[in-house]
């Protein structure tokens, strides 16, 4: 999401045999630094040290998620127990949200592996059940 | 100016999973571009980039990943 906007969705589409991130325990993990081998325009734009210091800053940073003791140990959040992030009024698109993906889709979308035939000949499974959107 | 600023949330190991949020920089005037990928078991190659609709630099926006069983939003 970028602010309110909703602008990509994943679907666990494990029952259609699409595999899904949900075993793994997950950590938050944010930085910046150069990437001008690849980043712009496929690394053709070098960075332009005289710019520096580049800065990036953060603030009113929120984490809300099921805490385990160990990465191994996922025992206590996946139980039977029931998480404010699984109720599907959160874990599912509004109908005014998929509205808005639909425009950022339509009008800002720039690349979407879905639609690389050249890197994907064959469309990746999981593109196949999202083209609906 | 090509940097790159990350959030990430993902998990250690060689099949590891990974939400990516990355900030391309850019060429002074041109659209600030957002990429976000998406690592199952190891593998990513799941790249989607987006112009900003507006100038991420003048002012702080919310940027999240809401994860859960059923999706990834």
């Amino acid at each position: 999401m970028v602010d309110e906007t909703p602008i990509r969705v994943q679907k666990n589409l494990e029952e259609k045999g699409i595999p899904f991130a949900k075993d793994q325990a997950m950590g938050v993990y944010s930085s910046i630094w150069n990437a001008d081998d690849w980043a712009t325009q496929g690394g053709l734009v070098k960075t332009d040290w005289s710019h520096a210091p580049f800065v990036a800053s953060y603030k009113e940073f929120q984490i809300d998620a099921c805490e385990i003791p160990t990465t191994t140990d996922l025992s206590k959040c996946n139980g039977d127990q029931k998480f404010w992030w699984d109720e599907p009024t959160v874990s599912e698109l509004s109908l005014h949200q998929n509205h808005q993906l639909i425009w950022v889709r339509a009008n800002h979308m720039i690349y979407d592996y879905c639609f690389d035939a050249t890197r994907f000949p064959v469309t990746p499974l999981e593109c196949q059940h999202h083209r609906h959107l | 100016m090509t940097l790159f600023v990350l959030i990430q949330m993902s998990s250690d190991g060689p099949n590891h999973n990974e939400f990516d949020f990355e900030f391309l920089g850019n060429t002074t005037g041109e659209p600030y571009i957002v990429q976000t990928n998406i690592y199952v078991n190891g593998v990513g190659n799941r790249e989607q980039r987006l112009n900003l609709w507006f100038d991420p630099t003048t002012e702080f926006h919310t940027y999240s990943i809401l994860w859960s069983k059923r999706s990834v939003v």
